[in-house]
């Protein structure tokens, strides 16, 4: 699988000695009075699958957004890719989402007046490129969404909408993708598939993935568990199983 | 993106809406500028030789160099007829001929102008039968007056009327008589002057020649030519001119305020979508330009379509105005591509132009909030619109203060400015008021129906924001037809009720031809039981007049009174006497007065151009009623186009049937047929009220319409929430009723007040009393119309969306 920076615009210099993929440094995000995240440090390294856990309030939002620049921390420092995006404009970190990061939401987060095709290529069209043909057809292909491309996403059930938000996530190949509580409004059997085709991703592509959730079985699936509580990062797991992600969580 | 096609319709109704009345207003503007009164008389003329038509004056300027202003003349200004024999002297001239104009009436009650037979080479007039007139009692007449050469007509000029004998018959052209050259020159009434110079010639002819042969005269050539003839035409265009750009940037203004109001709202609703669009990648500047090129694309058409609706639309102000017999006859539309192109451009840009400065908004949209749940509507107000309506406000108020000491025609002029002032303040603060009108009328809500009623406040209170974009617009459309009707109403009222006052009249000679001849008025003197009868002779002078501190130079309705006027009528003298209006004399109104006194002097230009400084004899209050200057009958008699008076009033109850009888077309009436007529001026004021007010309703309707519909289908959702959580529909439908009463109540609270502040102040500049003529039923019309069919958009969409059978669902 080649890989490719892509969008028209120059990407920014990457920093190949950097095994991370994303980094914070002492992150900290303040709403007014409320600490939503305090002084946070973690690195993702490349080609892994790691699950961010933690009760309703303990920042997990907070830290998804402040790590992917979607948000800006109030202190500290987040590097994607090696770029410290804390000096960049708001239409340069956009751009910089764009080619290095994939999103995948837990309300799908589809343009209802677009199509499939529309909504997947919508991130590469939105940076001037005319999808590759083969590796869209490879990406929608993978998500099982060949013969639904002309359809509108009401027209699809919630696992359809999420696998073509997760076709949307890898088209531009970004370096992370992450996906906040992906499998929330999805039955078992649609999670599943869901969290199966996130997984191959981090496999056979070597993608970096972030997954934000509270589901232990979701959590089961990566590589390691972070557990954050009050705007802190409280555990870290490895090769965890959903009953000892299961047990960490109640002692939270 | 195809979404939200509900606001673009509306954005889309609304810009064709204004590009066709910016159109119609550039078709008006155009036509004004390019307007002549058609050349009848003068089509074998090479040039026509006049004086002056305008009057030239430099005005002072506070702090800056004197400005030049010019109005035009009503009448002729006439010129020595001893300049035709320089004319003469300029090479390839082959005749040139002293027209003077004067009205004669058959005694079939025919009116005709009465020229000299040299005129009829002019046009020219040819005989169809018989010869031209050779001794003085001798006239050709124009065929469709019925007579055949050799009959005997009696022709009634300044005097009773005369046997003349019918030399001949003109077949086509005007309706005229032509008599011997002496004749025509006794009747006209100004020996050695005449109307205009005809020049005759070959095609050769130059014109800087003849200019230089009459320095000070106008020469005329082409179509300017029959501006020579009839005056009327260019005497509107000014009047025109001001009014069409005035309207256009009224329209221009709401379209602007309610496009902008729904990109507002649509880009209000698509928050989440644009949010979504910046999570996935769009940079701000995308997602801006996304905005600007959608606008672009509804606006483009819809200024098309407009634009070309607007020669249409433009074609049928012109033909209103005409009906309202406001323009001249003469005064002919001109229809050209250029307004239509005008109108295309502006609309365009304002579109996008508003366009932009919403999505300047979005860029602020940070794309963390399409992750949130709801779109929650932000709670405080933009710094710069708190800023900016406050300065609009205090800029509104600060105009109050000048309109309560303006007077007369400054007071009409700053009322508009004021009103747009506080209309502008209230539309930035809308949600202000939304939340004044909240506590006041959600309290009263909720004291009648706890449940529903409280629920209604959290709605409307929820989106203040929303419920300012439905307020401002209820509110503009109550200020501007409030302020609109009633300050015409009010101006035609006072000039009623001052005419009524004034008039000290028993009866009233008036003329159903051209006018009254001058014996007129001494025979009903000389009748006895008459204790006091004056002419009336109305003209328009111009003067300058201290406005707002300004000097202006105005075209302002003149009579000319003769002696007895003291005695019968009353024009409410405050200072001076009416008595001592003789010789060079003039009274004014102390509208125009302007700080001059009884014994100042007064510069002022008569209806032919003649300067007078006139002194100071009266001042007095009832301008509306009586105009706004009085002058000796005699002065404005010497310098008119014509010699006839308007009417004569009557002081006493005597027998008139004499007079009557003596003179053709007089006619005695009673002091109640006669009323006060309404100026032009007023009558112009009108039509442009009803106009703008039909503009805005227009507009105000699109706008509510779209919000309306949108607002109560976005909320579905909210709707099913609520009778999930047990509502019935009844009692969704009642809150919604209350919500509405709340909304629509503070708009028209609001607009009601701006219009209640700004009438009794204009009352006050114009009539002395803050007491503004307000009609119930128009009144009544303008709120029910506004708040009805407000309450109509959102109770009816609301039944729609509330199903009545099916259980509700969020779906």
């Amino acid at each position: 699988m080649t890989t490719m920076t892509a969008g028209a615009t120059a990407p920014v210099d990457r920093e190949p000695a950097d095994p991370a993929s994303v980094g914070l440094e002492s992150v900290s995000r303040t709403y007014g009075e409320v600490r939503a995240l305090d002084g946070v440090t973690w690195a993702f390294p490349r080609g892994t699958f790691t699950a961010v856990m933690g009760p309703s309030g303990s920042g997990k939002s907070t830290f998804l957004h402040c790590a992917s620049g979607l948000d800006r921390p109030s202190e500290g420092t987040v590097r994607i890719g090696g770029v410290d995006i804390g000096g960049l404009s708001e239409t340069k970190r956009t751009r910089l989402r764009r080619e290095r990061i994939g999103f995948v939401f837990q309300a799908f987060n589809l343009i209802p007046s677009m199509d499939v095709e529309q909504n997947i290529t919508l991130p590469l069209r939105l940076g001037g490129t005319d999808p590759d043909p083969a590796w869209l057809d490879e990406v929608v292909r993978r998500v099982g969404l060949a013969d639904r491309l002309r359809h509108r996403p009401p027209e699809l059930s919630g696992g359809q909408q999420q696998r073509a938000a997760i076709a949307r996530a890898v088209i531009t190949r970004p370096e992370v993708v992450f996906a906040d509580e992906p499998t929330g409004a999805l039955d078992p059997r649609a999670a599943r598939d869901v969290l199966r085709m996130l997984r191959e991703s981090v496999d056979v592509t070597g993608r970096t993935l972030v997954l934000v959730t509270h589901d232990p079985v979701a959590a089961a699936w990566a590589d390691s568990v972070v557990f954050l509580s009050r705007g802190r990062i409280v555990d870290e797991m490895a090769a965890p199983t959903a009953s000892a992600v299961m047990a960490r969580w109640e002692s939270l | 993106m195809a979404r939200n096609t509900g606001a673009h319709i509306g954005i889309f109704a609304a810009l064709l809406f204004a590009a066709a009345l910016v159109g119609a207003c550039g078709v008006l503007l155009e036509s004004a500028l390019r307007a002549h009164a058609p050349v009848e008389r003068y089509g074998a003329a090479e040039a026509v030789v006049t004086g002056p038509q305008s009057v030239e004056h430099r005005v002072k300027r506070l702090g800056e160099k004197p400005e030049e202003q010019s109005r035009p003349l009503t009448g002729p200004a006439r010129v020595p007829a001893g300049a035709a024999a320089r004319l003469l002297a300029v090479p390839g001239v082959r005749n040139v001929v002293a027209d003077v104009s004067f009205p004669v009436l058959l005694t079939s009650g025919r009116a005709v102008t009465g020229h000299g037979w040299e005129s009829a080479a002019l046009r020219p007039y040819r005989l169809s039968a018989g010869r031209p007139p050779q001794a003085p009692d001798e006239v050709v007449l124009s065929a469709s007056a019925g007579v055949r050469p050799g009959a005997l007509v009696r022709i009634q000029a300044d005097a009773k009327p005369r046997p003349y004998r019918v030399t001949g018959v003109v077949a086509d052209g005007p309706d005229a008589a032509f008599f011997t050259a002496p004749t025509a020159a006794a009747l006209y009434g100004h020996p050695g002057q005449a109307d205009a110079l005809a020049v005759l010639g070959g095609e050769e002819l130059d014109e800087d020649a003849l200019r230089a042969a009459v320095p000070g005269l106008t020469v005329a050539t082409g179509a300017a030519r029959g501006d020579a003839e009839d005056l009327s035409v260019a005497a509107a265009r000014p009047d025109i001119v001001e009014i069409a750009a005035s309207l256009g940037g009224v329209a221009g203004m709401t379209a602007i305020v309610v496009v902008g109001g729904l990109i507002v709202l649509s880009v209000r609703e698509r928050a989440r979508e644009f949010a979504l669009l910046r999570a996935v990648g769009a940079t701000p500047g995308q997602v801006r330009a996304l905005l600007v090129r959608e606008m672009a694309r509804i606006g483009a058409p819809a200024a098309l379509a407009g634009g070309v609706l607007s020669l249409g639309l433009g074609a049928a102000m012109h033909a209103a105005l005409v009906r309202e017999d406001v323009l001249p006859d003469g005064f002919g539309l001109s229809l050209s591509p250029l307004p239509a192109l005008a109108a295309f451009a502006l609309t365009l840009l304002a579109a996008v132009a508003t366009a932009y400065l919403a999505s300047l908004r979005v860029s602020g949209i940070r794309p963390v909030e399409a992750l949130g749940e709801a779109a929650a509507e932000p709670a405080g107000l933009p710094r710069w619109r708190v800023i900016s309506g406050a300065v609009f406000l205090v800029a509104g108020l600060n105009a109050l203060g000048f309109s309560a000491t303006a007077t007369g025609p400054a007071a009409n002029a700053s009322i508009g400015g004021l009103v747009i002032a506080l209309i502008v303040a209230t539309a930035l603060l809308g949600p202000l008021v939304a939340r004044l009108g909240d506590r006041v009328l959600g309290g009263a809500a909720q004291a009648v129906s706890p449940v529903a009623g409280g629920m209604a406040r959290h709605a409307a209170r929820a989106a203040a924001l929303r419920a300012g974009s439905l307020i401002t617009p209820v509110a503009l459309a109550v200020a501007f037809a409030g302020v609109q009707l009633f300050a015409q109403t009010t101006v035609a009222h006072a000039t009623r009720v001052q005419a009524d006052d004034g008039g000290r009249a028993d009866q009233i000679v008036v003329a159903a031809g051209p006018g009254l001849p001058r014996g007129v008025a001494e025979a009903v003197r000389r009748t006895p039981g008459v204790t006091a009868a004056t002419p009336v002779k109305r003209t328009t002078v111009v003067m300058p007049v201290k406005e707002l501190g300004e000097e202006n130079l105005r075209s302002l309705n003149a009579r000319g009174v003769g002696a007895g006027a003291a005695a019968a009528f009353d024009p409410g003298v405050s200072s001076g006497r009416l008595g001592d209006l003789r010789g060079d004399a003039v009274a004014l109104s102390r509208d125009v007065a302007g700080g001059r006194g009884v014994g100042s002097t007064a510069t002022l230009w008569l209806g032919d151009g003649t300067k007078v400084e006139a002194r100071v004899v009266a001042v007095y209050d009832r301008g509306l009623g009586f105009g706004d200057v009085l002058l000796p009958h005699d002065l404005v008699a010497a310098h008119s186009p014509s010699p006839l008076d308007d009417h004569v009033l009557v002081r006493g109850n005597a027998d008139l049937t004499s007079v009557t009888a003596a003179y053709a077309g007089t006619r005695v009436v009673g002091p109640d047929a006669f009323g006060a007529s309404l100026s032009r001026e007023i009558r112009l004021q009108g039509f442009v009220g009803r106009v703008v007010v039909a503009a805005i309703t227009a507009f105000i309707v699109i706008g509510l319409v779209t919000t309306l519909a949108l607002a109560t289908a976005a909320r579905r959702r909210e709707f099913a929430l609520l009778r999930l959580a047990g509502a019935t529909r009844r009692q969704v439908l009642r809150m919604l009723r209350l919500e509405a009463a709340i909304v629509l109540g503070t708009g028209v609270a609001a607009g009601s007040l701006i219009a209640g502040v700004t009438l009794p102040v204009f009352a006050l500049a114009v009539t002395g009393l803050p007491l503004p003529s307000i009609s119930p039923a128009a009144c009544a019309a303008v709120l029910i119309g506004v708040a009805g069919s407000g309450a109509a958009a959102i109770l009816l969409p609301a039944r729609a969306v509330l199903p009545r059978r099916t259980p509700p669902t969020l779906s």
